[in-house]
């Protein structure tokens, strides 16, 4: 009898353990969505400014992009100075290559969806045409459809995060029953 | 001119054009110092200009290069640093200033808004014209348009491609500095056409001296009055004046106490007297010295120097 308890106090513990193991993993899935929210919103916010550096100033994307980095944060600032410094070295073809290439390799950290990725690459086809008021329509209708984008992540949040939440919790509780 | 600057003069060259045509260039051994145009054009044989001779690159190869439609793309991408909706002023002139003042002329579709050209689009043809300054060409002129250490009010005349530009922005150089002939004074520059100082990014390529101040890409009209309200220049230089506007610009810049330089298309006093706008400036004797220009013998030969009156005061 003495032995059983330490034993049932053990199990006890292991299985609130458990349930608030999984309960966490589903708490880090409404993070990340949420999370993933705001990297489509800072997006946004980069897009915007180089519209409005395009607009004010007129100067070319390199000198654009320098002039943004210092006010943005990694990885976005990576990013940013990525494309200014292959700008400057002037070795690829088209702004597009390495506008893509950029996101393919800096922005991988975001873990962006297949169709966010695409979004942001077709802009890279537009930068730099030869009519400004092109060039800054384009931005605008992106930045338009990411916030479009945005809208609709986040009215799913709420469900999907109760979901993360609920299925942390009963995958917990199955894991307990599964063990029992 | 040294060997770092014409490695320079090549790099800014080679640095904007499309990699095939760069490679072609690099194995030529080009001596950069005396190459005046490279051009580019859609479907043609690559081209180039030295000691105004025309040579088709590869030079050594019987078959010879075909410029490509995606050749003359990259390039205008390196030319425009991928922007080219930055560069939309320049090209509604038809040429776009680079690194180190060389002038990129283009050509293809005008686009048309209101009756002015509003840009260039599906670009065919590419002229990269070599900027060379002839350092102390002025040297000849510089004693006739002097007294008491201060510059005269100086009309250049000149008929087109006769060095009037080079000239004068020598003499911005040597006035800027300050030599024997005069003290070394603030100048300004109006600079309409990226012409004189070549500037890139708002920088002068060229040496226009350490007491100038270049207004770049302004109309020559405006940019006087703003020279003068901002910078207080003792001497003002402008190239080719032409416009009513720009006529009453230059009285306003002499009544504040500016002395002028500045340079018209003509062949002589005579001729450039008969015009409507030219010819007040003339008869009230604004301009104390006229240069006129030719290429007779040579390009930017002196033809003669007057004074207010048109009595030559040099003749070769």
């Amino acid at each position: 009898m003495r032995e059983e308890v330490p034993s049932l106090f053990l199990k006890g513990a292991g299985f609130l353990c458990i349930i608030y193991g999984t309960t966490a993993l589903g708490y880090l899935y409404g993070r990340n969505l949420e999370c993933y929210i705001n990297h489509l919103h800072a997006l946004k916010q980069i897009i915007l400014m180089i519209a409005g550096e395009m607009e004010y100033t007129g100067y070319p994307l390199g000198e654009i992009f320098e002039r943004i980095a210092p006010q943005l944060e990694a990885p976005y600032r990576n990013w940013i100075l990525y494309l200014q410094r292959e700008i400057e070295k002037r070795v690829d073809e088209e702004f597009y290559v390495l506008w893509r290439r950029g996101i393919e390799d800096a922005l991988s950290i975001l873990h962006l969806k297949e169709k966010h990725k695409r979004q942001l690459m077709e802009l890279g086809m537009l930068l730099g045409t030869s009519n400004s008021e092109n060039a800054l329509s384009a931005i605008r209708l992106s930045a338009d459809r990411l916030d479009y984008e945005i809208e609709i992540e986040r009215e799913q949040l709420t469900a999907k995060k109760r979901v993360g939440y609920c299925m942390g919790i009963f995958g917990g509780l199955f894991l307990v029953i599964l063990f029992i | 001119m040294t060997k770092q600057l014409e490695s320079s003069k090549k790099n800014q060259i080679l640095q904007v054009l499309a990699k095939p045509i760069r490679k072609i260039l690099f194995e030529e051994n080009l001596d950069y110092d005396t190459l005046q145009e490279i051009r580019l054009r859609i479907g043609q044989p690559l081209l180039i200009l030295s000691r105004n001779q025309e040579m088709i690159l590869p030079s050594r190869a019987k078959e010879k290069h075909i410029v490509s439609k995606e050749e003359i793309r990259e390039s205008l991408d390196y030319i425009s640093h991928y922007s080219l909706y930055a560069y939309e002023h320049e090209m509604r002139q038809g040429f776009i200033t680079i690194e180190g003042g060389h002038r990129v002329g283009l050509t293809g579709k005008a686009m048309i808004e209101e009756n002015r050209v509003k840009n260039i689009q599906y670009i065919s043809s590419i002229n990269i014209r070599v900027s060379h300054e002839v350092i102390g060409c002025a040297d000849q002129i510089l004693p006739y348009i002097t007294a008491n250490k201060q510059v005269c009010h100086t009309l250049i005349i000149s008929p087109p491609r006769c060095g009037k530009t080079t000239l004068i922005r020598d003499l911005v150089r040597q006035i800027s500095d300050g030599n024997e002939y005069v003290k070394g004074c603030t100048v300004g520059v109006v600079d309409e056409r990226s012409e004189l100082g070549g500037c890139y990014m708002g920088v002068a390529q060229n040496q226009l001296g350490m007491r100038t101040d270049i207004l770049d890409c302004c109309p020559k009209a405006e940019g006087m009055i703003m020279l003068i309200r901002s910078m207080a220049p003792q001497v003002i230089a402008v190239d080719e004046i032409g416009t009513a506007q720009e006529v009453r610009a230059i009285e306003y810049a002499m009544h504040c106490g500016c002395k002028l330089i500045a340079s018209v298309h003509g062949s002589s006093v005579d001729e450039i007297r008969k015009r409507p706008i030219v010819e007040q400036l003339i008869q009230s004797r604004r301009f104390e010295r006229y240069v006129v220009l030719g290429n007779r013998s040579r390009i930017g030969e002196v033809e003669g120097i007057f004074n207010e009156r048109g009595s030559a005061i040099f003749v070769p």
